[in-house]
């Protein structure tokens, strides 16, 4: 493999593991609530916010920074389905109103953003440009490795726990079929809060890793939950680790891509994949396997 | 009787609520005449709206002297400011809110062609005059003659920085421009003068202005046979991102530019240092001053040209005595210079007024003055 095509390789896991921090607690989220909820972005902005107010602002030490961020995150994520989603589920409403819902937050909370913290574009300031180290002949920075190796540890750790633990296998049941699972015992309103939960704490360390990558703007949710959404329908939807797969996918076709296209078609490039799949392979890539499986 | 009683309290009530509204109206009415509204359209929030801020921030200064000093012609003048945000829509909306629903046919705006240019029939048929303070495409106040312009077309600049960059030596160059409308007009009025020149464009990377993922582009960039980068993006700041990115893959190279403003330097996070650029922005030391001390921020692109602008409707008003815009626009034709905050205005005779560049530098994480 040419220098080049590493490079590009690498660039597309960078921007794939970015897709995946996303994707995956959108997934997760989804899995078990059954609607799509677009209000993650705007979860994943306001934590990047607390954590720029938290360290560059106000001085907090990074670490405890994060953490609070991690924390404050969650809360949102909680925050959110009690204030809002639970209360339309009591009035027993459609998954459309409950997206329609999430697109009003999505919206609601990227204003207060702008009210809280300004228009401007923000940075973080904890990791000054350097030039990134050498691997076979293409460059990566340290921060840039932390997020490919983030993005793995979450998906092996989601996996073990929804594979090993007591609340995992809730949700799994859950998520297959909720009347079931409560004529157990699982209470399915729980299991919604507790998706909730941790997949907020998985967009508050992708708000982190993502602040530190990129710049800090109100709008920044709504592309990222964009991809996100993408890589979650390419890689099977309800599926995490067919959203994580979906992601990598979509980030290291995207950038082979505009290799050789110009840079502008670098979206273009993106819904293309997603139709061909919407087209040729609706349920997606784990779609695929899972059915097989039964 | 108590349906008899509460009819009768209905009959004050609605004749109390007609006879405020009628009092609050006619009062309403007193004040208009005693002053002169005009509008601005603007990015006040958002990307661009460093741009926007600043001139809207310009407007009020030129507001607050104007009436500080007895209003024009005894009135006090008004702005009513709208945000744009940037988007296309939002523009032709705040226009529509300001021209149709409040009558004012008097506006300063808009930040960026891609909010101005689909303006420009609406003004012409509204007969709406509008002044920007910071907008750089010449099709804008060239489509009508209600449209005027106080700040210098990207193009001009533009082609400075292509004879500035082959003057310092360089041949071969890689360009970081963007998918928006005015930055594609610097890059080609850079990419023709820079060819004219006799120097090459190796590479053009032309990311969305929204795009986060610029490594690919920084990796073209990385390999193309150069020896200085331009950067023809200034307020996008996925400009920035990509000298970012640039920078990560070790490239070390010469970067020009033109209009930088602060908000890309931070948002380069120190991938701009060094680098020289061209830009108008070359207030009075006086109102760079006033400015700083009034908004306790540093002044970016459009304030003393929103400032200007500003000025130049007051002075307009005042000499004709009119609010009509045509009276006003063809007041505006007229005037050959103008000495303002932005520095000395020359007309083009086509609605634009252009003034001298100058070149400044990034050092440490600020903008100085190339010695």
């Amino acid at each position: 493999m040419s220098s080049i095509a590493f490079q590009l390789l690498i660039n597309g896991l960078i921007a794939g593991a970015i897709y995946a921090l996303v994707a995956s607690g959108f997934s997760l989220i989804y899995s078990t609530n059954k609607f799509i909820h677009f209000a993650h972005g705007a979860v994943i902005a306001f934590s990047a916010y607390v954590l720029y107010f938290l360290f560059s602002v106000l001085g907090i030490n990074f670490g405890f920074s994060v953490v609070l961020a991690i924390a404050f995150a969650s809360l949102l994520g909680y925050g959110i389905d009690i204030a809002v989603y639970r209360q339309l589920r009591k009035k027993k409403t459609s998954s459309v109103i409950l997206l329609i819902a999430s697109v009003g937050l999505l919206i609601l909370l990227e204003s207060l953003i702008l009210i809280l913290f300004g228009a401007d574009v923000k940075t973080i300031g904890f990791i000054k440009v350097s030039k990134g180290i050498e691997f076979l002949g293409a460059i990566i920075t340290p921060l840039q490795i932390f997020i490919i190796i983030t993005s793995i540890l979450l998906i092996v750790g989601l996996f073990l726990f929804m594979k090993k633990t007591k609340l995992g296998k809730a949700m799994r049941a859950v998520s297959d079929n909720k009347d079931v699972a409560e004529i157990v015992g699982i209470s399915s309103e729980k299991i919604y809060s507790w998706s909730f939960i941790i997949g907020s704490a998985i967009a508050g360390i992708a708000a982190i890793l993502i602040g530190l990558e990129q710049n800090l703007e109100p709008t920044m949710g709504t592309n990222l939950i964009i991809k996100g959404f993408a890589a979650a329908i390419i890689g099977g939807i309800g599926s995490v680790h067919g959203a994580v797969l979906g992601a990598f996918l979509l980030g290291i076709v995207e950038n082979f891509g505009i290799w050789y296209l110009p840079s502008g078609y670098k979206d273009a490039i993106a819904f293309v994949l997603l139709f061909i799949f919407l087209l040729f392979r609706p349920q997606g890539i784990l779609g695929i396997k899972r059915r097989a499986e039964k | 009787m108590m349906k008899k009683q509460n009819k009768i309290y209905l009959a004050i009530g609605i004749v109390a609520v007609v006879l405020i509204a009628a009092i609050v109206m006619f009062t309403d009415q007193n004040k208009k005449e005693d002053t002169i509204k005009i509008g601005s359209i603007g990015i006040y929030s958002g990307e661009g709206s460093a741009w926007g801020i600043a001139a809207k921030n310009g407007i009020d200064m030129a507001v607050e002297k104007i009436n500080a000093e007895g209003g024009i012609n005894g009135k006090n003048l008004v702005v009513d400011h709208q945000d744009d945000k940037g988007s296309a829509t939002e523009s032709v909306n705040a226009f529509n809110n300001l021209v149709n629903a409040k009558n004012i046919h008097i506006i300063i705006g808009t930040t960026w062609s891609s909010t101005g240019i689909p303006l420009v029939n609406l003004a012409d048929s509204s007969k709406t005059l509008m002044i920007s303070p910071s907008l750089g495409k010449p099709e804008f106040n060239e489509g009508s003659k209600y449209l005027f312009n106080t700040w210098p077309h990207d193009y001009l600049l533009s082609k400075d920085l292509a004879d500035y960059v082959y003057n310092k030596g360089h041949r071969k160059v890689a360009i970081i421009g963007a998918e928006e409308l005015w930055v594609k007009d610097q890059t080609n009025a850079f990419k023709n003068r820079f060819e004219e020149l006799g120097g090459t464009n190796v590479i053009i990377v032309e990311p969305l202005p929204s795009e986060k993922d610029v490594g690919t582009d920084a990796l073209k960039i990385k390999n193309a046979d150069i020896d200085a980068i331009v950067s023809t993006t200034d307020g996008i700041l996925v400009g920035a991102l990509v000298a970012k990115k640039v920078a990560e893959l070790g490239v070390d190279l010469p970067m020009y530019s033109i209009t930088i403003d602060q908000a890309a330097i931070t948002a380069a996070d120190g991938a701009y240092e060094d680098m020289e650029f061209l830009t108008s922005l070359n207030p009075t030391s006086e109102f760079k001053e006033t400015y700083k001390n009034k908004y306790g921020i540093t002044l970016d692109i459009g304030g003393p040209s929103a400032y200007d602008a500003t000025m130049l409707i007051a002075q307009a008003i005042e000499k004709t005595g009119s609010t009509d815009a045509t009276i006003l626009a063809d007041y505006l034709a007229n005037v050959k210079e103008y000495s303002g905050a932005s520095g000395k205005l020359i007309s083009d005779g086509k609605g634009g007024f252009n003034y001298d560049a100058s070149t400044q530098v990034v050092r440490d994480g600020t903008i100085q003055e190339v010695e």
